[in-house]
């Protein structure tokens, strides 16, 4: 069954961009206060350490939001994932970097699809943010990582990139969709270059390589991946095994 | 008492567990050090499992606080529970110190809690042994880096790196590992690792790299 959600807005009244942008995606955005009796599922709009919460009392989504970006981050991916029974999740790279909102949203994952194995999704997960970040939103390769002196040079550009205030606000949407009779559908997008990957999965690697086994074990975990939207939505599913 | 120290993205996290007294004056000395700089750095002290605490505990604390005052550094006592949560009351201390009280339900966190590091007794064949806990993912290279710098300089036939308390860990954590491998192999020295469970067990045997884990 569908049902459209509603934003919460954390911190008073609903900005301006946010109530158009609701309007266009058919969804009421509304102030965040205490008390609110919403039949409908939620999505939080609000500062990162909100996330602290956890997706407890019927919140279905969180968007981090910051009054500094210059474009509404509600989009109509997230709004589909929560029609349709799901889960959405959406923060800037810097937030991605520095806190592990991929904990929460595997632990509500788990709740909405009880059947697949834990360690899958959070690996899977893992595996695709890290490809979101370092290498989609940041554009760093790993050819430095495979030394310790280039590990250093590593972390020096990724500090580097992460100060450009353009990089530092891409972001990363992930979206969770139940699949029956119970698997789950994990998206990831990010606002990169995009990647090849029919061309990347065909690359070996080597049992020893200190890079490139990240999308070999999303496959490995996962019962279906596609890319799409040119490269930067890795859709990973997911079905019971008995 | 034990404590244990996790690097983070904006300082250090130490957690303590069991009884702190006149007896840990050595043990707590990485707190006092930490809480000495660099200004701005943030300092946190888990106490959930620190189960009681004398005055000579508290004066820890409170020295803590005072270097850390002096310092610029941010020290936030966080979670005392039970008997130490009722002696910091009994001492007003929430007046000096800035506590962070326990919340009723804790949901998984979405701060992102780093990875500890933490010198273990040396192996039989005097080899370097450390453990790594907390979640080694994408967002730890630099810990990480630190950490097998600090074991490479150490030497010794092994490094021996035991992954019990690790959990959780992706591919560029491997990547991480293989890297520290090779700077070993480099000088000599063979990687072992040790004690993988969970998820980190599973991830090394999905790569086929449970080759490294001793026994």
């Amino acid at each position: 069954m569908m049902s459209r959600p509603v934003i919460l807005f954390e911190g008073g009244e609903v900005p301006a961009s946010l109530a158009y942008r609701a309007g266009r995606l058919g969804v009421d955005a509304c102030p965040h206060v205490e008390f609110l009796d919403i039949a409908a599922p939620c999505v939080l709009m609000a500062p990162l350490p909100l996330l602290e919460n956890g997706f407890t009392g019927g919140l279905r989504g969180f968007i981090e939001y910051r009054p500094e970006d210059a474009v509404c981050p509600l989009s109509a991916e997230v709004v589909e994932a929560v029609a349709r029974g799901g889960l959405c999740l959406s923060a800037c790279t810097t937030s991605m970097l520095s806190s592990d909102p991929a904990q929460v949203f595997c632990a509500a994952v788990r709740k909405i699809a009880p059947a697949i194995g834990d360690m899958m999704v959070e690996l899977a997960l893992a595996e695709a943010l890290g490809n979101s970040i370092i290498h989609g939103n940041l554009g760093l390769q790993s050819d430095l990582r495979h030394s310790l002196a280039g590990l250093a040079e590593f972390n020096t550009r990724l500090a580097q990139r992460l100060a450009d205030p353009t990089l530092a606000a891409r972001r990363v949407t992930v979206t969770a969709i139940p699949m029956a009779p119970s698997g789950i559908s994990i998206s990831v997008t990010d606002d990169g270059d995009g990647f090849d990957i029919e061309h990347e999965l065909k690359k070996p690697v080597d049992v020893a390589a200190k890079s490139g086994r990240g999308l070999g074990l999303i496959r490995k975990v996962s019962s279906q991946i596609e890319g799409s939207n040119d490269g930067r939505t890795l859709t990973m599913r997911f079905l019971r095994t008995e | 008492m034990e404590i244990r120290t996790f690097a983070q993205t904006d300082g250090i996290r130490f957690t303590l567990q069991g009884s702190l007294s006149f007896r840990d004056k050595d043990a707590f000395s990485p707190i006092l050090r930490a809480a000495n700089g660099p200004s701005g750095q943030v300092v946190t002290v888990d106490l959930s499992a620190l189960e009681s605490v004398d005055s000579f505990g508290i004066g820890l604390f409170l020295l803590a606080n005072e270097q850390a005052a002096a310092a610029g550094v941010h020290l936030h006592l966080a979670n005392p529970r039970g008997n130490v949560a009722r002696v910091f009351d009994l001492a007003n201390l929430d007046a000096v110190l800035h506590l962070t009280k326990p919340i009723a339900h804790q949901p998984t966190s979405a701060r992102r809690r780093g990875i500890g590091f933490c010198r273990l007794p040396d192996a039989a064949d005097g080899s370097p042994c450390a453990g790594i806990s907390g979640r080694l993912v994408f967002a730890e290279h630099g810990d990480f880096q630190e950490i097998i710098e600090s074991m490479l300089n150490v030497g010794g036939p092994r490094m021996v790196l035991d992954l019990h308390e690790l959990e959780f860990m992706d591919s560029a954590g491997l990547s991480m590992i293989m890297i520290a491998r090779e700077e070993a192999e480099a000088r000599d020295m063979v990687l072992v690792l040790r004690n993988p469970r969970g998820p980190v067990a599973q991830l090394l045997t999905l790569s086929s790299l449970d080759f490294m884990v001793e026994g």
